[in-house]
């Protein structure tokens, strides 16, 4: 028997057969992966616009000493709308309320109230504390059902690659890549003088940034970097280059208003007659919203209880399914504190998932993606 | 398609053609059943796809695809509970000395798919693939003292399991064990 460790594991491998995986297949997979985080970029893009009103209007009412009441949802969702299609590997329905994040079927309770979260395919990155300044801010990673591990703290500027599994952050002088397949980091970049405040861009294979240096006298006088990660080589690249990597990372939208074949994203919604219609245009009209990926016709129906309802599109789920967040009437935009609801494109319905006069947090580009100047 | 879009293909093909053998045996030994492990290949091999424009090397890319089945593979184990198998099947400690070496074989099996997953990868990464403590501890994204710590601490619960009259390794693995 001497020696049956590394025998069974040579003849039990040997004795697994071969998988019978078709290529044009996983590349067929793969692609419509790449294509859905394009879509969802769309949205978390729209998202971070929507986070940062809410975060002021979050300021303000903590100014004025009072603090919205909080429940935990009424309703609970069914696994059905809140967890990922396992046969076409989706993300979960994820939201959190003050330091509780609902990730699927998970509740994960943080040590403090998160100020972004950030959904890849193995798990959830979140990190907190970034109103207390970049000392203490703690960026952490769960799967859902273990702890939250702390990935790194001191950090700023943390950026999800929505067409990619790259995280990116600052930390100090130096620009941080990481791989949340493999869970590290692939490159610390330092960074040739100040990033100042614009995006740091993740795509799946480079980073985007622009350095200044001190003769910078305004934001549009930086270098446009481009970092790719494949060779580890950083190049200087023109504003047009800069402005087609955001284009890039925000990708084809998933429901397009209009006629079936327009680029003009669907996120903004009311109720009508109980169906989302898109909001109206600017002659008063309201145009048809379709689903860009079949050209059919957007046709979804909202429970009782939303008619005249503003809501916006969140977080898609995977190519059938979003997530709609009723805006609140706080006079500051359209912030997102009314009931959660999940849609699903193939049956025409829609489900609250959540209720409640609450500042969600949900997933998305906390700095948003794109380029001044 | 662009010409740089159709070579990214063409090698990542290549990958897959080449070497997909080999990644399907390691995603095997991780999960111990068949299905799942073409389950584990095919979203590993996905995730490389999507990667591919900053991999674009085979051999690179294998390493990152076993990564990926690694850490894959742990992340399923929490969510799925795959690992869990019926009590029934589980020989008693201390039967390997009245039964055969083919039933030893199969109780070892079981115990190690009974390991903690970063435990059994370690194993599996080290004498399987004959990988080095710096290696294993780049695939499975850790540092060498937790590969050396995961590697003796699941190697000794086989022993415990198994029963001293189990050798797991030959006087010429021993090197290899500590």
């Amino acid at each position: 028997m001497n020696g049956m460790l590394r025998e069974l594991l040579s003849e039990r491998a040997d004795a697994a057969g071969s998988h019978d995986l078709d290529l044009l297949d996983l590349i067929a997979h793969g692609e419509r992966r790449v294509t859905r985080r394009r879509r969802v970029a769309l949205a978390g893009t729209a998202a971070a616009v929507a986070l940062s009103v809410g975060a002021s209007l979050a300021l303000v009412q903590a100014g004025d000493g009072t603090s919205p009441p909080v429940s935990p949802p009424t309703d609970p969702p069914s696994n059905a709308d809140v967890l990922p299609d396992t046969a076409d590997p989706s993300r979960p329905l994820t939201y959190g309320v003050n330091a509780t994040i609902y990730y699927g079927d998970r509740i994960i309770e943080a040590a403090e109230d998160p100020d972004g979260l950030y959904v890849f395919d193995d798990g959830l990155w979140f990190f907190t504390g970034e109103n207390e300044g970049t000392s203490t801010t703690h960026l952490y990673y769960t799967d859902g059902s273990s702890e939250p591990v702390e990935i790194a703290r001191g950090i700023d500027r943390v950026t999800p690659g929505e067409v990619g599994s790259l995280l990116v952050w600052q930390d100090g002088d130096d620009v941080v890549i990481y791989d949340t397949n493999v869970r590290d980091v692939v490159a610390r970049v330092p960074l040739n003088g100040q990033r100042l405040g614009n995006p740091i861009i993740p795509l799946e294979d480079t980073v985007h940034w622009r350095e200044y240096d001190d003769t910078a006298d305004s934001i549009s006088d930086g270098r446009s970097v481009r970092y790719d990660v494949s060779t580890g080589t950083r190049t200087r690249v023109s504003r047009a280059d800069e402005r087609a990597a955001g284009a890039r990372a925000a990708g084809p939208p998933h429901l397009v208003v209009g006629s079936a074949d327009s680029r003009n994203p669907a996120e903004d919604f009311t109720v009508i007659d109980s169906r989302l219609e898109f909001d109206t245009d600017a002659q008063g009209a309201r145009p048809p919203v379709f689903v860009a990926a079949t050209g059919e016709r957007l046709r979804v129906t909202v429970p009782d209880g939303y008619e005249g309802e503003s809501l916006g599109v969140r977080q898609w789920l995977d190519d059938d399914r979003f997530a709609l967040v009723v805006h609140g009437t706080g006079g500051i935009g359209r912030v997102p504190t009314g009931d959660l609801l999940v849609c699903r494109i193939s049956s025409g319905e829609c489900r609250t998932v959540a209720s409640g006069e609450q500042d969600w947090l949900l997933p998305g580009a906390f700095g948003g993606v794109g380029a001044e100047g | 398609m662009a010409e740089g879009h159709r070579r990214d293909v063409a090698a990542y093909s290549d990958l897959v053609t080449a070497r997909s053998g080999s990644l399907f045996r390691t995603a095997y030994l991780m999960v111990g059943d068949h299905q799942l492990a073409q389950d584990l290949l095919q979203e590993a091999l996905v995730k490389t796809y999507v990667a591919w424009p900053r991999l674009r090397d085979v051999a690179k890319a294998e390493a990152y695809t076993r990564r990926t089945i690694v850490n894959t593979a742990i992340s399923w184990r929490r969510r799925r509970s795959f690992h869990e198998r019926p009590l029934d099947v589980l020989p008693d400690a201390g039967v390997a000395d009245r039964v055969d070496e083919l039933a030893t074989r199969d109780a070892l099996w079981v115990q190690l798919h009974l390991l903690p997953p970063r435990q059994r990868a370690a194993i599996v990464l080290r004498y399987y693939l004959d990988l080095s403590e710096a290696q294993t501890a780049e695939a499975m994204g850790c540092s060498v003292g937790a590969v050396k710590s995961q590697t003796s601490t699941g190697l000794r619960r086989l022993r415990d399991r198994m029963g001293p009259e189990v050798a797991l390794f030959t006087t010429t693995d021993k090197g290899m064990t500590s």
